[in-house]
């Protein structure tokens, strides 16, 4: 392990195609520093989500990715798992157990950390969403909102230091939309976050990347990024 | 609650004792070897896919067209399941789907599980692989020709697991060979149909938006000889017994030898082995339906050990 | 939070019909029923369901114990009957598969009935058979009824952990349960969708030929069947995101108390003696 970088994210000259050879990055190099709230933004398929996949190794592409200071090869994929909490679009896909227990216990179970510690995992997960009376209910029954507080807590519980998230307002009611982009705001995580909800972008990020095409096109401070003109026009609407 | 109880669910209460826990220790035996068996070809991603269509495949099976006059056909899935997923990871689907059916809606008994799960999951899904393996060597491997063979395997995987259905019916004594055998052939010949079309109609959407999954299973084909062979084994003797159980002349006197056979498996302590297999059988027919049915599996445990054998050759070789 | 209170009715005992095409039958409540660990229970329902089967036919004076054992517990435990009750009489076509059992067992013959050339006799016998079937088929259908009313379904997962099911088998299932629901209600959508377009004009034959009709179930079991792979690849990465590599692990199953060894002592010797009551009145 090498020392602590103060980058918590370091991409390099990325690349990645599907198997249908369709290329979906092209050349990404990123940087993102400890405590950073990014959003990464652009129109479907140019290659944000292929992206966030990289990030933990779920799918590889050529290019040097560091997570905390550790390389991701397929030796430490499972050390850089834990470090990336990955909260996913559809919460019905990322909440997968019969109960909000067992499944905000799994990453914590798969880390092979003892029962005891696993249930103080689980409850103080539950409590930074503010879920903890939702314990042993089973997901198919929550709303939308709750389903996704419950999917950020599943990561939390890993006790990750970078929280990826993808259209994390995607569906929401005005009111659980609120009540998300307020929890975001006080989780102290380095966070990345894939929208199309910019005004979920100006509230969160102090810095917003621009994508098209598999490529980064513009990468600067949110005010100055979602106020230009020809960006807005070129990639985002 | 549209779910409604299909017909080849058996209830419990339904089967004698005996009867159920025979079904139940086949059935354990052949899932013991499905399980080692996907052990060792096992993908991680498999036990998502295998959990996520077992929901698909229930919830499959209340869509529903209608036929004619009130009937209307549904889906089981056993050959959709087996033609998506290979014949061993789908015995453990449709096992799954088959057991939750029993404890969480009552479709189907518990005791009677061991049974269910042998027609529908083990029968299924061997006799789904072993028409679709034969009608694709007969009329071609195109991918025109997936729907036809998939409908093959739909309507004979229906046709001969009712078969197996009305055969332990009629050896527990709740419904009389000579009608329960041309009965549920008849109506689930029809069924089949149903459970065919719908079968082909799936395979040429999924084959019109994802080939792919259609194509692959070429390496899991060569893996299962054993089980084409016992599928084969399975179907052909199911449908030769099931005539000659029906057709018996003395069909009365069977069910008297019928009722033998429960009085003896009803005792408080079931003297267990006597001069036959199964205590009280002395029915020369009865005799030759169960010799049948242990000769299925007896060839059927036989093939699955080459097909096991030849497998851990063939991983052997590959350096897995 | 005001949007969840609606769901807690998601059972199938505080939904009319037609809501959702399949729903959660567990009850959920505070008896000691529902305090029992779901292995007990499990194996108390199997042994139920043992005793039922393997009674004689004509234990006729046992079938009310044995119904009076269901509904008692049913009743003590807070389960509706009336819910229970209608549940249990979904496999009640079933039956007709035992019909013949009527006229084709050989004995006193009680009533004939004229059908065409052929005249059936229904002998004493036959009723007898047909009526135990009947009543066995009903009385494990409650029992298995009330097990689901009071055990919620990832108890029972434990539980057969617990009882050494095979763990790839209980993910499987775990899973499937999970996205039963899910699945469903876009099984739901879909035959919500074909209904709303099947339109009927009054000098028309309504829905195409069979052929037709058959292609657009398949179409919409393919795309069923499509959705949830590509659903399963999805729940893969989630998997996967979380430290899955591919083992089947779960958490420990909570301690047992000594009241199961009790329930079970006493269920077994109940059950017992229920069988030997009946083979000696039958």
């Amino acid at each position: 392990m090498e020392l602590a970088s103060e980058k918590m994210i370091e991409i390099e000259d990325l690349w990645f195609e599907y198997p249908d050879k369709h290329p979906a990055l092209r050349g990404i190099d990123l940087r993102v520093g400890t405590g950073e709230k990014i959003a990464l933004v652009g129109l479907n398929g140019a290659g944000k989500s292929t992206l966030l996949l990289q990030l933990n190794g779920i799918l590889r592409g050529r290019g040097k990715i560091r997570i905390a200071g550790t390389h991701l090869t397929p030796a430490t994929a499972g050390q850089v798992r834990a470090l990336v909490g990955m909260v996913f679009q559809s919460p019905d896909d990322q909440l997968f157990s019969p109960t909000v227990f067992e499944d905000v216990a799994f990453g914590p179970l798969y880390q092979g950390l003892p029962m005891a510690e696993i249930e103080l995992r689980v409850r103080a997960a539950l409590k930074a969403v503010g879920m903890q009376n939702y314990a042993e209910r089973s997901s198919y029954h929550l709303s939308l909102g709750e389903k996704k507080r419950i999917a950020i807590a599943t990561v939390l519980s890993m006790q990750p230091k970078i929280l990826v998230l993808d259209e994390p307002s995607a569906g929401l009611d005005p009111r659980a939309r609120r009540s998300l982009i307020a929890l975001l705001q006080e989780l102290p995580y380095t966070m990345v976050i894939a929208t199309h909800d910019l005004e979920l972008v100006r509230e969160l990020a102090t810095r917003t990347l621009v994508m098209s095409e598999g490529k980064i096109v513009a990468d600067g401070a949110t005010t100055q990024t979602l106020e230009d003109e020809g960006i807005l026009r070129n990639f985002l609407l | 609650m549209h779910y409604s109880p299909a017909p080849m669910h058996i209830p419990d209460g339904f089967l004698s004792t005996l009867v159920s826990i025979f079904f139940w220790a086949i059935s354990i035996g052949i899932l013991f070897i499905a399980l080692r068996r996907t052990n060792q070809t096992l993908k991680d991603k498999d036990v998502p896919l295998m959990g996520v269509l077992a929901a698909a495949i229930f919830a499959g099976q209340m869509l529903n067209f209608a036929v004619t006059g009130g009937t209307s056909g549904h889906l089981l899935g056993a050959a959709l399941a087996t033609i998506l997923l290979g014949p061993w990871a789908a015995i453990l689907t449709m096992t799954v789907v088959v057991s939750v059916q029993a404890l969480i809606f009552q479709d189907g008994g518990l005791l009677a599980l061991g049974a269910n799960i042998f027609n529908m999951a083990v029968t299924g899904a061997a006799v789904s692989y072993a028409v679709y393996r034969l009608t694709r060597s007969l009329i071609g491997t195109g991918k025109a020709k997936i729907p036809v063979a998939g409908f093959a395997a739909a309507w004979f995987s229906i046709f001969i697991a009712s078969l197996s259905c009305a055969l332990q019916l009629a050896l527990s004594g709740s419904s009389p060979a000579q009608i329960a055998i041309p009965a549920m052939a008849g109506i689930h010949a029809l069924i089949g149909i149903g459970e065919g079309l719908i079968t082909a109609g799936a395979l040429v959407f999924i084959g019109a938006a994802r080939p792919d999954l259609l194509e692959q299973e070429s390496t899991a084909e060569r893996s299962s000889r054993g089980l084409l062979i016992g599928g084969t084994v399975l179907s052909l003797l199911l449908a030769a017994f099931s005539p000659l159980a029906s057709s018996h002349p003395d069909g009365l006197e069977w069910v008297a030898e019928q009722q033998n056979f429960l009085d003896a498996a009803r005792g408080p302590f079931f003297n267990l082995i006597p001069d036959y297999a199964v205590p009280g059988i002395h029915s020369e027919t009865l005799a030759t339906i169960l010799a049948g049915v242990i000769g299925v599996i007896i060839v059927l445990a036989v093939s699955l050990g080459i097909a096991r054998n030849r497998r851990m050759s063939e991983t052997h070789d590959l350096g897995l | 939070m005001p949007e969840t209170d609606e769901c807690q009715k998601r059972t199938i005992w505080d939904c009319e019909p037609h809501t959702s095409l399949i729903l959660d039958p567990y009850q959920p409540g505070n008896s000691a029923l529902h305090q029992l660990s779901a292995r007990t229970k499990l194996l108390l329902t199997l042994g139920y369901i043992l005793t039922t089967t393997t009674m004689p036919e004509t234990a006729w004076r046992v079938y009310p114990i044995l119904l009076v054992i269901i509904l008692s517990t049913a009743y003590l435990a807070g389960v509706r009957l009336t819910r229970l009750i209608k549940r249990s009489l979904f496999v009640s076509p079933f039956l007709l598969a035992a019909l013949p059992i009527l006229f084709m067992l050989p004995g006193e013959p009680l009533w004939t009935i004229p059908a065409g050339s052929f005249v059936l006799t229904v002998t004493r016998p036959g009723v007898e058979r047909f009526l135990s079937i009947g009543i066995k088929i009903w009385l494990c259908v409650q029992a298995a009824g009330l097990l689901t009313a009071v055990t919620a379904m990832p108890a029972l997962l434990a539980a057969l952990r617990g009882l050494r099911a095979p763990k790839i088998l209980v993910a499987v299932a775990a899973l499937m349960w999970r996205y039963l629901f899910v699945i469903a209600d876009e099984a739901a959508r879909l035959m919500r969708a074909r209904s709303a377009r099947s339109t009927q004009l009054p000098e028309h034959r309504s829905g195409g030929t069979l052929a037709w009709r058959a292609k657009v179930a398949g179409g919409m079991a393919g795309s069923l069947f499509l959705r949830s792979l590509e659903r399963s690849e999805n729940v893969f990465h989630a998997m996967q995101a979380r430290g899955y590599d591919g083992e089947s692990r779960s958490l420990p199953e909570k301690k047992e108390t000594k009241e199961r060894a009790l329930a079970l002592g006493v269920g077994g010797f109940l059950f017992l003696c229920l069988l030997w009551l009946g083979i000696l009145w039958s």
